[in-house]
């Protein structure tokens, strides 16, 4: 095969799966209601936590200083972002499974993690400046302005990316569905380990240092705490050590959902036509 | 035809109950690995009050105690809503997509038909995490068990309540599904902290149209300061929203069109 083939094949593998990029922000404007639902609780969420900070005050965050409470709103806003911004694509792949789609979709020419993954960003493409706007204006509306502006551009630009890095763990526990039926309860248990490793609701340095420890061994404050502990003083992760624990964690989550869907697709039947 | 009575009505909801509960555990194994993880997901995310109270002590006059005590109440009230109610959180769902057909011709209340036919395995995990904080928050004593009960029970009719409420939205709205399950979620979300943290029209919003504080606050004053008179209170406020949560579903129902669906119903 020549160089300018080859260039051409290329070009072609990638138009299919932009083509899926497409179809993922078509979807998710032709369905407002799930981006209404996220983006009131999201409101919700930041009211509640900004009257939450309102009556402790000021409190120490360990290694990342002392922050107040328009501070700690912010740093709500832009973790709750990120996490609502990430697209679930554990429910697509498990209602495939449910339904039997699974087994005419691997048929197709193009990958079927990857194009959920691409369905994924687009859908990412969509929301995710929507959910900006309504957190920065809950942000601003119930913490004040932000302590550091400058640096909430670059949550932006690192927040995209831990989402789509999540959108491929996701991708993992959907695939369970092929043993599990029902992902749902180990869902949670990743929905409440990103509540505590990933820092949430309270920054990850308010833990004991034994958790912190624990944490990261985990993927979770690449994931989240550590975009959105730039809106304090210090950050809990420098910004090029964020990047790499970010890369790293997004290839063994693609290791995981590559070795897992394999599997998956060993023990698949089909039945009827 | 044979008039329901109320004691009949009770003996089917319980028949009912028990029946989707025994479905729900016909799979053992993964009723209780999904009732076990609730258990765990429920104590992971106390967490979050455990070590924010214990770097501030207590949050406009709440303590761990009174913060343990709010949650399992809240909790155990959630997890018997689920196992006797589980079908109300598909409300929305069920009348959008026109299931409602299958039960309607049948001789009971078809509202205790859709919310009895489900019954959720992750509220006996609820209802399990619930009463061990309870018991941990050491308020309760032999005394204040009958409290307790009704604080629990009064939780639990406020939840399927409002879901009703929420619910039958679908009759008039349409596909309102998610938007639903958001209102029912808020619900429980304010419910699980502390009270007086919301002021103002929040306030009498979370004791009027999304009614949390029957839900947790309220319940929870009972069973630390039981008063006959509060738990008179309690009682009425339960059985007001149960009455309005069948009056809405009943209109509701005058204006369901039905989505030509054969179903059996055993």
């Amino acid at each position: 095969m020549t160089t300018s083939s080859a260039a051409t094949a290329n070009a072609r593998h990638l138009a299919k799966y932009g083509a899926f990029i497409r179809v993922g922000f078509a979807e998710a404007r032709a369905e407002p209601g799930e981006l209404y639902a996220r983006a009131a609780f999201l409101v919700v969420i930041l009211g509640v936590f900004s009257a939450l900070w309102r009556a402790v005050g000021a409190v120490g965050t360990g290694g990342t200083g002392t922050a107040d409470r328009g501070t700690m709103v912010w740093y709500l806003a832009m973790t709750e972002w990120m996490l609502m911004s990430a697209p679930q694509l554990h429910f697509d792949i498990e209602a495939d499974v449910r339904r039997g789609d699974v087994a005419h979709q691997i048929a197709r020419p193009a990958s079927y993690l990857a194009s959920h993954v691409a369905r994924g960003i687009g859908a990412l493409g969509f929301r995710a400046p929507l959910l900006l706007v309504v957190a920065c204006g809950a942000g601003a509306a119930f913490g004040g302005r932000p302590a550091h502006p400058v640096t909430l551009a670059g949550i932006v630009g690192i927040g995209i990316a831990a989402a789509i890095s999540m959108s491929v763990w996701y991708e993992s526990i959907g695939l369970l569905a092929f043993w599990l039926g029902d992902i749902a309860p180990v869902y949670w248990i990743w929905q409440k380990l990103t509540f505590v490793l990933g820092g949430l609701l309270l920054p990850l340095t308010f833990y004991p240092s034994l958790v912190i420890h624990i944490a990261m061994l985990t993927p979770f404050p690449a994931l989240l705490t550590g975009p959105a502990s730039f809106v304090f003083v210090h950050p809990l992760i420098g910004a090029a050590e964020l990047i790499t624990l970010l890369v790293f964690w997004f290839c063994i989550a693609c290791v995981a959902a590559t070795l897992l869907f394999r599997r998956a697709t060993r023990i698949l039947q089909v039945n009827g036509g | 035809m044979e008039r329901s009575t109320v004691r009949g009505t009770l003996r089917f909801s319980a028949a009912l109950a028990r029946t989707a509960l025994a479905g729900a555990m016909a799979h053992r194994g993964t009723f209780l690995l999904q009732a076990g993880l609730m258990a765990l997901n429920n104590a992971i995310f106390f967490t979050f009050w455990i070590v924010l109270l214990h770097r501030v002590h207590t949050v406009r006059g709440y303590g761990l105690r009174d913060m343990t005590l709010l949650y399992g109440i809240v909790a155990a009230g959630v997890g018997l809503a689920m196992i006797v109610a589980g079908g109300v959180r598909q409300l929305a769902r069920v009348v959008q997509d026109g299931e409602l057909d299958a039960v309607l011709a049948q001789p009971k209340p078809t509202l205790l038909y859709v919310l009895g036919r489900r019954s959720g395995a992750s509220g006996v995990g609820d209802l399990a995490t619930g009463i061990v904080m309870i018991a941990l928050s050491g308020a309760v004593h032999a005394s204040t068990v009958p409290p307790l009960v009704l604080a629990i029970v009064a939780s639990a009719v406020v939840i399927v309540s409002s879901g009703v409420m929420f619910g039958s939205l679908a009759f008039w709205l349409g596909p309102v599904d998610a938007a639903t399950r958001q209102l029912f979620e808020l619900v429980i979300t304010f419910a699980i902290y502390p009270e007086p943290l919301f002021g103002g029209a929040l306030r009498v919003l979370l004791f009027t149209l999304v009614p949390s504080a029957f839900v947790g606050y309220v319940p929870a004053r009972l069973v630390q300061s039981p008063t006959v008179g509060l738990g008179l209170e309690l009682f009425a406020i339960a059985a007001i929203y149960a009455m309005v949560a069948s009056w809405v579903f009943g209109r509701g129902l005058r204006s369901y069109c039905g989505g030509s669906r054969f179903e059996l119903v055993g």
